[in-house]
């Protein structure tokens, strides 16, 4: 099974017609993004793509991806600094839906179950993939798996 | 006194001997005193209370709201996925008659607020009638448990969910939505009781003819179509006030009242005007939902003060006459009593600490602002607000009234906050907010106390001090027994008179339900309530979730020590002597 790697993919639409001629799919068969976590039944991954981001995680781009997760009222459900609301926290290196930026790109296009909105039609990709490099820029707390009361409040 | 007025004085006071020991609407009766006449429990015995039963819901949401018992069974609504199960009270361990599992959008988890709770269900014509989280009123066969009906009422695209408990009066099913964070067009319904065909709609704000509301007919202001004249252009359209609290009912006045939430969005720059109806109690028709009277308690609302809280109804001597009054505990930190046939205000006075106002002018009716502590997108931060957002009281915490003692028992949270508001834009489906607002205890550093106030006077009596806000609802009985519970998970009973604490109990779960007393087949007196943290304390919390590998949170900065005490988890408890 060939993988199909794809870079600079402005656009979702040429993204699945560029991947499907390229690569070795049963005819008819959907672009899918790979989810290294899942378990392939029978050990064998389904034919997929692993699309990377276009953008470098630098902080022009993070700056940017701040603005337009407030523009988008990203904010209003995953909080300030997205560090969890109504909306789980995006800032804690755990990934619901999977952390690859093929997934991350996914759940903002088409949104997912249990409340996230698509939005896909409302986002360039080049405006979702500036969220993703704000997300990335971070920095993930130092001790986020285990909680001590010692009667001092954390930091 | 005429034999009506004696008549009316026993209907909203209630009479020890003639409680059926049931409860069958949210608030357990039209004037919503969450007032049970059973008087087992005393303030003698109520140390010897005992659990005698609790069933694990299995569900984590926030279990706001409260059980109904009718006849020999108990019915609990879950928050989503809204499981609504029937217990049988009259077989040992209570086993379930039947479990009704609606098919509910899972969507609406990301256009609720603030958790996927549900205020519960009311009891009317052999149905067990409630809201679905997405949108949706179902009628229950109390007998059977199948779905007579069900009637889409919001719109989730809109940013409308429906975790507010339905009333019934007039053969009418009153709903509404919540979305104050989404920029909807708030609204009330009134549905068919035997069909649930929706017969009338009655929006908050907009004009007149979709107020249903005649100016100058009755007592209704006699200015056209204030709920335009009072917003700039045409911010009325996404203004929000939701509709998620409570309603009460006046049969002899026939008029319904409840409280109207928030403007949108919160950036006040962003909707110039007092814009009316937001943060109002209206008083409505349940026949046809005209709007007979209205009055607004926070006009141009800087500060997400929802006054969605109870209006519990009942006759109290004001100024040397007895008053037909309504009372009410504002988000805003303000309690009113007015008068529920003309909507003149009688007493506002603070029973939280107050900061953003100086007191209520009786005369107008307006607060006497502190305008530094105005907000908007061109104040910058503004600090020192108290109460925060959560409210001097939440209105998700409805409070009780005992005629025995004439006093008000309610819960309340004592927490500041700044406020950095910030221009933001509508996208349907999405927030709209546009504030930072974090909090901070207020002066004591207790978060939360629970009181017991005279609302004739304005003052209080007595409190109870919480180390963390208090945010369940309560019941008060003729045992002169009150009952609350606490966000980290203590159950507890006080005498109604005193305020001293007689007994409490650990039920593995913060508390933001509402207790409710009644009558077991066996004659004996019970309380139930729900544990389960949730509602804004699911946001606020941090951690208090381990559901999900992929969610985790530092505990609330302002209270780290919560999540020691409690994690997430619904558990219907009962206690008996």
């Amino acid at each position: 099974m060939k993988q199909c790697v794809v870079r600079g993919a402005w656009c979702a639409g040429l993204l699945v017609m560029a991947c499907n001629r390229g690569a070795d799919f049963q005819n008819g068969a959907p672009l899918s993004v790979r989810y290294p976590d899942h378990v392939a039944a029978g050990g064998n991954q389904p034919p997929a793509v692993e699309i990377k981001s276009p953008l470098a995680n630098d902080s022009t781009n993070a700056t940017d991806g701040s603005k337009i997760f407030s523009a988008m009222n990203c904010d209003g459900c995953h909080g300030g600094g997205a560090l969890g609301w109504v909306g789980p926290s995006l800032v804690d290196g755990r990934w619901r839906y999977g952390g690859t930026d093929g997934a991350l790109y996914q759940s903002i296009f088409y949104g997912r179950p249990r409340g996230m909105p698509a939005y896909g039609g409302i986002m360039s990709p080049g405006a979702i993939w500036k969220v993703i490099a704000y997300l990335r820029a971070q920095p993930l707390p130092p001790d986020v798996p285990t909680e001590r009361w010692t009667g001092e409040a954390r930091p | 006194m005429t034999a009506a007025f004696l008549f009316a004085l026993s209907f909203f006071q209630g009479n020890p001997q003639t409680d059926d020991g049931q409860w069958t609407m949210p608030a357990k009766n039209y004037a919503a005193t969450r007032y049970s006449g059973l008087a087992q429990i005393t303030s003698t015995n109520a140390a010897r209370l005992k659990p005698v039963w609790s069933f694990s819901t299995g569900v984590l949401g926030g279990h706001e709201g409260q059980p109904l018992v009718v006849g020999t069974t108990m019915y609990v609504v879950t928050p989503f996925p809204d499981v609504l199960y029937a217990f049988d009270l009259k077989t040992e361990g209570y086993p379930l008659k039947w479990k009704y599992r609606p098919e509910v959008n899972p969507t609406a988890l990301g256009i609720a607020c603030c958790d996927a709770i549900n205020r519960g269900a009311v009891f009317a014509d052999g149905k067990i009638i409630y809201n679905l989280l997405d949108g949706h009123t179902v009628a229950i066969d109390a007998t059977d448990g199948h779905e007579v009906w069900k009637t889409q009422i919001g719109d989730m695209g809109q940013g409308e969910t429906t975790p507010m408990a339905p009333f019934v009066a007039r053969n009418r099913v009153i709903v509404g939505p919540s979305g104050g964070e989404f920029g909807i067009y708030g609204w009330v319904k009134g549905l068919d009781l035997a069909t649930g065909k929706i017969l009338w709609t009655a929006h908050n704000m907009g004009p007149d003819s979709l107020m249903l509301a005649h100016p100058g007919l009755g007592r209704y202001t006699g200015e056209p179509n204030v709920g335009v004249s009072t917003w700039q252009g045409d911010s009325w359209r996404r203004g929000g006030a939701p509709v998620w609290g409570w309603i009460s009912y006046d049969p002899q006045l026939d008029l319904i009242y409840f409280g109207t939430g928030n403007p949108g969005p919160y950036n006040t720059e962003q909707r110039p005007g007092e814009n009316k109806w937001t943060n109002s109690v209206l008083a409505r028709r349940p026949g046809d939902g005209t709007l007979v009277w209205a009055y607004q308690f926070t006009p141009h609302d800087s500060w997400d003060y929802d006054a969605n809280a109870e209006m519990i109804l009942t006759d109290l001597v004001v100024g040397g006459r007895i008053r037909r009054v309504l009372v009410h505990f504002d988000k805003n930190g303000f309690a009113y009593t007015l008068d529920r046939v003309t909507g003149e205000l009688l007493v506002a006075e603070p029973f939280a600490n107050v900061t953003w106002a100086k007191g209520i002018n009786k005369k107008t009716g307006l607060p006497i602002l502190d305008t530094t502590k105005t907000t908007g997108a061109s104040h910058g931060n503004v600090k020192g607000i108290c109460p925060s957002l959560e409210g001097g009281k939440s209105p998700a915490s409805p409070s009780a009234y005992s005629p025995r003692t004439g006093l008000f028992y309610t819960a309340t949270n004592n927490l500041c906050m700044n406020f950095e508001a910030a221009p933001v834009t509508r996208i349907p489906g999405t927030p709209y907010i546009g504030a930072t607002t974090p909090y901070m205890a207020g002066p004591g550093g207790n978060m939360g106390e629970f009181i017991a106030w005279d609302a004739a006077r304005g003052r209080k009596v007595w409190g109870i001090k919480e180390k963390f806000p208090v945010w369940s609802g309560s019941v008060v009985t003729a045992g002169d027994v009150v009952f609350y519970g606490t966000l980290d998970g203590w159950f507890k009973a006080a005498n109604a008179r005193t305020g001293k604490e007689l007994w409490k109990f650990k039920v593995g779960s913060g508390v933001v339900g509402a207790p409710i007393s009644f009558r077991g087949p066996d004659g004996k007196q019970y309380i139930a309530v729900y544990a389960g943290i949730g509602g804004d304390w699911f946001l606020l919390s941090g951690d208090v979730r381990s559901d999900d590998p992929a969610d985790v949170r530092p505990p609330a900065d302002f209270a780290p020590e919560l999540a020691r005490h409690t994690s997430q988890g619904g558990i219907v408890w009962i206690f008996g002597l």
